[in-house]
C-alpha cells in the first residue's frame, strides 16, 4: 500500500466514453470503488476507458472526487460530515436535472456511494411536495399506465378505511 | 444538450429505491406511487416503506394530506387507522422505524396492529394511549425483539412492566426518551432491567435528586442524559461531579418546585415532541 502523499503524487488517466482524456490523482481515482478495485488488481496500465460516462459528466464527477478526497473529512460528534463539505456539496449537486441524471447514473457504474447517495438525495428533494402531474412533468415522464391499471392502483385500498 | 437517453422512468432499481426511501410517507403515497409503472413497481419493494413515520403528517380530516389521500385514492372517508394500516401494509414486516403523530391517542388496536406488521422495529415512537390500553403496552413490547429506541410523551402507567418486558426481550435496546413523574422505583427500573442504556432522554419531566443519583450511579453506560426544564432536583456540586463521566449533560432550566410561570400541575400532561 503506497502512502497518501506518494498517492498524491501518482497519477492514472480516465478515457471518457467520447475519447477525452483526463488525469487524475490516485487518491482522487480511489473514490470509485470500481476504479479503487481496478488499482488493486493493477490492471491501470495506460489509460482506463470508462464507456458509460462521457467528457462533460467525467468532468463533474472528478470535480467531486477530488474535493472529497482532499477533505479531512472531520466528523461533528453525531457523526455527520462537517458544515464545510455539506455546504460544498449541496452547491455542486444544485444542477439541472439533465446533468443530476448523468452525474446519478455515472456515481452508479463507477461505485461512488457518497455521490450516488448526493444525487438521489437531490433527485428525492426535486419530488418533494410535488403532485403526481408535476412530478411527471419535471422528469418528463409519460403516463404509460392503462385506465384500468390506474384504476386498480388507485382503488384497492378503501377496506383499509371501512 | 436534450432530454435524449435520460429516461427517468428507467432508471435502475437500485437507484430508485435510494430516492424512494428518501421521500416522507406523505411524498411516497401521494406522489412517486402514482408517476409510472416501473416507479409503482419499484415503489412496492419494502425497502421504501421501512421508516414509518407518520409524526410530519397533518392527519386532520380539513387539512391538505387528508383531502389529497381521499382524492388520489378514490376514499369517501379517510382515518389515521386506515393510512397506519396502508404504509404497515407496505413495508411487508420489514419496518425498522415506527413513530406514531405526537398527541395522537391510538387504540389499542391500532397497536396491536403495528406489533404484528413491524416486528423489525429498531425505533418507536408511541402514541398517546388511554390508561387502559396502557395495561396492555408490556405484552406488545416482547414482540419487538430488535428494539433500541423508545420514545413515550408521558410515562405509562405500567412503566415498570414496560422496561421488564424490555430487559427480558430487547438486547439491543439503548435508548428511552420520556416524560413524567419519575420516582425512585422508576430509577430503580431502569438501572436494574436497563442498566447498559446509552442515551436517556428525560426532559420536562418531575424527580428528586435521589432518582437522579440512583440512575447517575446505576448507568455507567450513558453517553447521554437529558433532564433539560425538569422539576425536583437540584443539579448541583454532587450531581454534576456524578455526571462528568458522560458526555453530554443537559440539566439547564431545571426548577426545584413549581412555580407561578408554570400552570400545569400534572406532569402526565408535558408533551415532549
Amino acid at each position: 500500500m503506497m502512502s497518501l502523499a506518494a498517492q498524491k503524487e501518482k497519477k492514472i488517466v480516465l478515457r471518457s466514453s467520447d475519447g477525452e482524456e483526463f488525469e487524475v490523482e490516485v487518491a482522487t481515482a480511489r473514490q470509485s470503488k470500481m476504479i479503487s478495485n481496478m488499482i488493486n488488481d493493477g490492471c491501470v496500465e495506460g489509460s482506463i476507458p470508462l464507456f458509460n460516462v462521457d467528457a462533460r459528466t467525467l468532468a463533474k464527477v472528478i470535480e467531486y472526487c477530488r474535493r472529497h478526497a482532499g477533505a479531512t473529512r472531520i466528523l461533528d460528534e453525531y457523526d455527520n460530515p462537517n458544515e464545510e463539505i455539506k455546504s460544498w456539496d449541496a452547491t455542486y449537486i444544485d444542477v439541472h436535472q439533465t446533468i443530476l441524471y448523468d452525474i446519478l447514473q455515472a456515481a452508479d457504474y463507477l461505485e461512488i456511494k457518497d455521490l450516488l447517495d448526493l444525487a438521489c438525495e437531490q433527485v428525492a428533494n426535486i419530488i418533494r411536495g410535488k403532485h403526481v402531474e408535476e412530478i411527471r412533468n419535471t422528469f418528463n415522464i409519460k403516463n404509460d399506465f392503462t385506465v384500468e391499471e390506474e384504476k386498480e392502483i388507485r382503488k384497492q385500498h378503501p377496506w383499509l378505511f371501512e | 444538450m436534450g432530454e435524449e437517453g435520460r429516461r427517468w422512468e428507467d432508471l435502475g432499481i437500485d437507484c430508485l429505491l435510494n430516492v424512494f426511501g428518501r421521500l416522507s410517507l406523505e411524498d411516497l403515497s401521494l406522489g412517486a406511487v402514482l408517476v409510472c409503472k416501473s416507479w409503482h413497481k419499484a415503489s412496492l419493494r419494502p425497502e421504501c416503506w421501512n421508516k414509518l413515520n407518520y409524526r410530519e403528517i397533518d392527519f386532520m380530516p380539513w387539512n391538505k394530506f387528508t383531502r389529497r389521500f381521499m382524492h388520489e385514492y378514490r376514499l369517501h372517508r379517510f382515518s389515521f387507522t386506515g393510512f397506519m394500516k396502508f404504509a404497515a401494509n407496505h413495508s411487508q414486516r420489514s419496518a425498522v422505524e415506527l413513530l406514531f403523530p405526537p398527541g395522537f391517542i391510538a387504540t389499542l388496536e391500532d397497536m396491536v396492529y403495528a406489533a404484528n406488521k413491524c416486528p423489525k422495529l429498531k425505533i418507536l415512537v408511541l402514541p398517546k394511549l388511554s390508561s387502559e390500553d396502557e395495561k396492555h403496552l408490556p405484552r406488545l413490547m416482547g414482540k419487538w425483539k430488535d428494539l433500541e429506541w423508545l420514545e413515550v410523551g408521558s410515562k405509562p402507567c405500567s412503566f415498570i412492566q414496560v422496561i421488564t418486558q424490555i430487559n427480558l426481550h430487547c438486547p439491543n435496546f439503548s435508548g428511552l426518551k420520556m416524560a413524567g413523574p419519575i420516582c425512585t422505583e422508576d430509577a430503580l427500573a431502569i438501572v436494574s432491567l436497563v442498566p447498559m442504556i446509552r442515551r436517556l432522554c428525560l426532559a420536562n419531566s418531575y424527580f428528586h435528586k435521589e432518582a437522579l443519583l440512583m440512575i447517575l450511579n446505576g448507568c455507567k453506560n450513558l453517553d447521554i442524559l437529558e433532564v433539560l426544564k425538569c422539576i425536583g432536583f437540584e443539579a448541583d456540586g454532587e450531581v454534576r461531579r456524578r455526571a462528568s463521566n458522560i458526555k453530554i449533560f443537559k440539566w439547564e432550566g431545571f426548577r426545584l418546585n413549581y412555580n407561578d410561570d408554570y400552570d400545569d400541575d400534572d406532569c402526565d400532561d408535558i408533551q415532549v415532541i
